[in-house]
């Protein structure tokens, strides 16, 4: 067996039998996100159930007693909604009468209702909602309760016009806009798609690799630690093993579960947002972004990507070094990822179109940072600099790989400490 | 290769902060023997053997093993040597039987040859059984018994053992003696180990160096240096040597 494998085996079984490390670092969050996401389903879902059933009973009050009164009455009913009607109003208090009809939404017919509708004027229909949970899905009353009134208002418009023979595009839309973005020399006649497809190159896929990162990071280091707190470091250290395979047999393992990982995360994801949230179907976008973006940006923002995530790693290696045990790992790693927290999201709030030439160079450079600025800089035209920014992350990656090969090959892997501890022995 | 399987010239070693770990230390290690590092704690006896096993670097001096230079020639130091530090560890999560396949692993050149090794190691640690439970069940007495059979089983040219039966009693620290000597001799492995326990050295040791202040003060076969200083054991040799300049 090659001494890569025998790690990788050693490492999968530590993994996967460590009840500290299964259960710390993958069964708890992804239980806990489980149960948050399927809770937050259930109660949305519950709550849109709650909204459709208490906007099901209305009452009125109908002061008008007119045709068109009655007509909303008779559409309410048509369309499956239970009409209380409210006769001798004894009650003076609103949530009284409310609660004792078992309503949450009571409409008020004023007296010249049919009247003003009659001469073509706008009628005006009161009503209140009745907010008792304060929930969510109680929010939601309010705009069941509105679009009753707009359902019916539409109902009238299309009696008006089917009477009247006028087409119902021309009433509906009398006026129709035709929007195109323009993006660098392109014109895109949907631009809300384009910004759907810029804010998921230069956000969304940004945003899973660095989540993926930093779980990856954490896991590293974690490693290393354990080996140091194992008491096997110094073992490891004469075995005959060249000592990159040992730190590379880490990265893997830590890169597949990381994969694993935010797979499982995403999974959940899904299973949420499909499950619980209806998203409109305007919403949606057809739009290929590398459509939009010069065909060479996926290469860029791979190469970036890819060099990130392996300059992140070297670096979290490099510092887990110096950490005696896994605590003081935890707390290297998030001093580690403190900085790259804040540099990575930098791009998000910085509009580069009006920057100087060398100000956009200087920010291309920035490690990690920079995959938000590559798309970024394909759409303004700056090809050169989009791909200066990936190239410069593999380079980062093979100073991070030099400088992890001096340590790993010198007694620095052995002597360096993040806190100085007095030898007792030597 | 040389006669001498360790052989260290004016071997120096200056931690950061200027503290000496050990001063111009030279001797050598025949092939076949069990040479020992005697010396109070602090004396530079794990600094020495780090260096041998290439996890320090001295600042000077050379340091060979089988012929190859420590620092030039690290990575083939490595195939030859076989070491045990005094806080050495195993990974509590696999068994003891699979610790000693994946050691096995790196030295073996086939299947055959494995297997070979890994009944070596299991016949060594005398644990029977209790190889196929998680190392973390351990006792440390039994830890250090499979620590010394992963150690020894791959039949080093030199085993380099840290203070192999520190903390543990009396009942384990003379199985684990035994079973190095008895090992040693039948396989012809070299070995070199550090110890301040004078009656273990005594025991297992051909020859021995006092290292006191990080300097060699005496050298030679225990009844050898017992003899020329007129005592009746190592343990009374080395208090007159080093006397009152223990720190």
């Amino acid at each position: 067996m090659s001494t890569f494998f025998n790690l990788l085996i050693k490492e999968l079984k530590s993994i996967i039998r460590d009840p500290k490390m299964l259960i710390a670092m993958f069964i708890v969050p992804l239980v806990m996100i489980g149960i948050m996401y399927g809770v937050m389903a259930a109660t949305m879902q519950e709550q849109v159930k709650q909204v459709e059933r208490e906007s099901k009973i209305v009452a009125i009050i109908d002061l008008d007693h007119g045709q068109w009164s009655q007509r909303f009455i008779d559409y309410l009913e048509s369309i499956g909604v239970s009409v209380k009607l409210v006769e001798g109003i004894s009650e003076t208090n609103t949530a009284d009468l409310m609660e004792k009809l078992g309503v949450k939404i009571l409409y008020i017919i004023p007296s010249n209702f049919s009247e003003a509708l009659s001469a073509n004027k706008t009628g005006i229909i009161e009503y209140y909602v009745l907010l008792k949970s304060l929930t969510f899905g109680e929010f939601g009353l309010g705009a069941s309760a509105e679009e009753l009134v707009n359902s019916f208002a539409e109902n009238i418009t299309r009696s008006i016009i089917t009477r009247e023979g006028i087409p119902k595009e021309f009433i509906e839309h009398p006026v129709n806009g035709s929007i195109r973005a323009i993006i660098g020399n392109k014109v895109f006649t949907r631009p809300e798609q384009v910004f759907m497809g810029v804010f998921m190159v230069s956000l969304i896929i940004p945003l899973v690799a660095f989540i993926m990162l930093i779980f990856i990071i954490q896991f590293a280091v974690t490693s290393m630690a354990v080996e140091k707190e194992e008491e096997m470091f110094e073992t490891l250290l004469t075995l005959p093993v060249n000592r990159l395979t040992i730190i590379g047999v880490k990265l893997l393992v830590s890169v597949i579960i990381g994969i694993a990982y935010v797979a499982i995360y995403g999974f959940i994801l899904i299973w949420f947002f499909t499950g619980s949230i209806t998203i409109p179907s305007g919403a949606t976008t057809s739009v290929n972004i590398f459509d939009i973006l010069p065909p060479a940006t996926a290469y860029y923002l791979g190469i970036g990507l890819i060099g990130a995530v392996i300059f992140g790693l070297l670096l979290a290696m490099v510092l887990s070094l110096f950490a005696e045990d896994v605590r003081t790992a935890q707390l290297i790693s998030n001093y580690a990822l403190m900085p790259l927290i804040f540099m990575f999201f930098v791009p998000m709030f910085i509009d580069i179109s009006g920057l100087s030439y060398i100000v956009k160079t200087i920010l291309s450079l920035i490690p990690l940072a920079n995959i938000g600025f590559i798309p970024k800089l394909s759409i303004l035209g700056h090809n050169e600099l989009a791909m200066l920014a990936g190239i410069s992350n593999i380079v980062y990656a093979a100073i991070a790989l030099t400088l992890a090969h001096r340590i790993v090959n010198t007694e620095k892997i052995f002597t360096a400490k993040f806190f100085k501890r007095i030898k007792k022995k030597r | 290769m040389s006669e001498f399987i360790v052989e260290t010239r004016d071997l120096v070693k200056i931690y950061p902060g200027g503290v000496k770990g050990v001063d111009g230390i030279s001797f050598h290690v025949r092939k076949g023997e069990i040479f020992g590092l005697i010396g109070p704690n602090g004396a530079g006896k794990t600094t020495t053997l780090r260096i041998l096993a290439t996890i320090l670097q001295p600042t000077s001096g050379q340091a060979y093993v089988a012929g190859y230079d420590v620092v030039r020639e690290a990575s083939m130091v490595r195939k030859v040597i076989s070491y045990l530090p005094e806080d050495a560890g195993a990974y509590k999560y696999l068994t003891g039987l699979e610790f000693l396949e994946f050691i096995a692993n790196f030295y073996a050149r086939n299947e055959d040859e494995k297997i070979r090794i890994i009944h070596e190691g299991i016949a060594l640690s005398g644990l029977g059984d209790r190889l196929r439970d998680k190392i973390k069940t351990y006792s440390k007495g039994m830890l250090r018994r499979l620590l010394v059979a992963k150690t020894l089983m791959i039949r080093p040219i030199l085993a380099i053992l840290d203070e192999p039966t520190s903390g543990l009693d009396v009942v384990n620290a003379v199985m684990v003696r035994d079973a190095i000597r008895k090992y040693v001799h039948e396989k012809g492995v070299t070995v070199l180990l550090s110890s301040h326990n004078m009656l273990e050295v005594e025991y297992l040791c051909d020859r021995v160096a006092i290292i006191h202040k990080g300097r060699i003060i005496a050298e030679g076969s225990p009844r050898q240096l017992i003899e020329e200083h007129n005592v009746e054991n190592l343990e009374e040799v080395f208090v007159k040597l080093v006397g009152g300049g223990i720190e």
